[in-house]
């Protein structure tokens, strides 16, 4: 199974390799977002919680416009009928997932670099601010997964991958918010448990999409 | 201030009965259609 | 539906709900500090409570929907009935809670962890509503909602963890709350319970109907098929 999956994401690669622009365009918006608010800002120096609330609105956005192209794509393309031919549902799910995932992080890691880097914002506590990053990214790709898999049934666009995550999001986005917050501002350190709360929620998300994959992917 | 809660549950009561009565004008209507054929 | 279910629910919608009403607004000594405008608690709490019940409801039927394969066409009317239901006493919630924040703290709206938790009950309604009209032509439509409401129910427990921490509350005690003892005078624990009894059974009416018409317009159609 494993090398299976393995396969699959290899698949998934060589084809996102070969025609870059989807993947291009999922980073050049989390670039150009990152970009405007610093534009739009001007210099004007903000408070921590506000660096937060912009720092996670824009992953959010960027979560929006690249994480379900992996499933419209097999979709547009007519292959998702091969896929399921020759894989399981949870083998795709898995692969999907892990490619998210790697996807996710890369783009969390530009907006990142660019974001502290515009704003020119130092977190007092750097390893959690990145430890926050790292969860809040793995809890935000493993939701709109399962997600982005609807979204690409329903054959409409982004918008609607938007409208049905946000709900879903929120927790993700409050808690990230706060250890974020804490992580630039430097008080009130205790809240570092609180990271467990996000891998917990992305662990309860995947498991039960793991398990409910095969009835939005199998048409019954 | 009391006004306000009274129109509010007014508001309330009268369109919870104007939702029933549709219904129940409806499922007749159905009923009857299915009925004839 | 025969025709005496039909009269005693209009026997109870237009005498037994009035008399509520008229318990309700009259009979019932005011609470302490809130005064008169305490009244519209006896309206508030049941739509709140239905809005949750046929949250709960919705998300029943779709886990089953996704357990068994029996009786599956029914359960997916019962579902989207629930949700149908459900999202206009949220929005009947929305409005009776703000009129009550309106009185007693003095703005309509304060983002209260109240408050905030019934707006996310009412995005999870519009987004599985979006959802379910955008799945118009696809044959796995009900799986796909019901998965959906299933993510929604699990994120749920999560929201109860952390709305608290985000925002600071005003809202008056719950009929459940810590020292599990109701605050209330007998009158108005009373005319409280008769409230919600009396909007449970409405609740149940209406959803009754619902899930009838679907049913019918169901063989409707195959009749139509058929011929």
């Amino acid at each position: 199974m494993n090398n299976r999956i393995l396969n699959n994401i290899k698949k998934d690669f060589l084809i996102e390799s070969r025609n870059r622009s989807a993947i291009n365009i999922s980073f050049a918006f989390a670039g150009i977002t990152t970009l405007s608010v610093s534009l739009a800002a001007g210099g004007v120096p903000f408070t921590p919680v506000v660096h937060s609330i912009i720092f996670w609105i824009i992953l959010f956005f960027s979560a929006m416009s690249g994480l379900a192209h992996i499933f419209i794509r097999e979709e547009e393309e007519k292959n998702s009928l091969f896929l399921s031919l020759y894989y399981t549902p949870e083998e795709i799910y898995l692969s999907k997932l892990i490619f998210n995932i790697i996807l996710f992080l890369s783009i969390s890691v530009i907006v990142t670099v660019l974001y502290l880097f515009f704003l020119q914002v130092l977190p007092v506590y750097l390893f959690l601010f990145i430890l926050t990053v790292v969860a809040g990214s793995i809890a935000i790709a493993s939701v709109t997964t399962i997600l982005g898999a609807m979204v690409s049934k329903a054959g409409s666009g982004s918008s609607l991958f938007t409208v049905i995550s946000f709900p879903i999001l929120l927790p993700v986005l409050w808690t990230a918010i706060s250890l974020t917050s804490v992580s630039i501002d430097g008080t009130g350190i205790q809240e570092y448990r609180n990271i467990l709360f996000l891998l917990a929620f992305s662990g309860v998300i995947v498991s039960v999409s793991y398990l409910s994959f095969k009835f939005i992917w199998t048409e019954l | 201030m009391t006004i306000e809660v009274t129109a509010t549950i007014l508001i309330i009561w009268f369109g919870i009965a104007i939702f029933i009565y549709r219904l129940d004008r409806k499922v007749k209507k159905i009923e009857e259609e299915i009925g004839e054929k | 539906m025969k025709i005496y279910h039909r009269f005693i629910f209009y026997f109870l919608i237009f005498i037994v709900m009035p008399a509520v009403f008229l318990m309700a607004l009259i009979w019932v000594p005011p609470a302490e500090f809130l005064g008169e405008s305490s009244r519209i608690l006896y309206f508030h709490v049941p739509v709140a409570w239905i809005s949750v019940v046929s949250f709960i409801i919705a998300g029943y039927h779709s886990i089953m929907i996704l357990c068994t394969e029996k009786g599956r066409t029914e359960r997916e009317y019962k579902s989207y009935n629930a949700a149908y239901s459900g999202i206009v006493f949220t929005i009947l919630t929305v409005i009776t809670g703000s009129i009550w924040a309106k009185i007693s703290w003095g703005s309509y709206w304060n983002w209260d962890p109240r408050e905030t938790s019934i707006v996310i009950l009412m995005l999870i309604y519009i987004s599985y509503f979006s959802l379910y009209s955008a799945l118009k032509d696809n044959t796995n439509r009900t799986m796909i909602s019901s998965v959906y409401l299933l993510i929604a129910m699990i994120t749920m427990p999560f929201f109860v963890f952390i709305i608290p921490r985000v925002y600071p509350s005003l809202h008056p005690d719950t009929i459940i709350n810590a020292d599990r003892k109701i605050h209330l005078e007998a009158a108005m624990k009373l005319t409280l319970f008769t409230s919600i009894a009396v909007f449970t059974i409405f609740y149940g009416y209406i959803f009754r109907l619902m899930n009838r018409i679907s049913l019918l317009e169901h063989r409707l159609q195959e009749k139509q098929n058929d011929n």
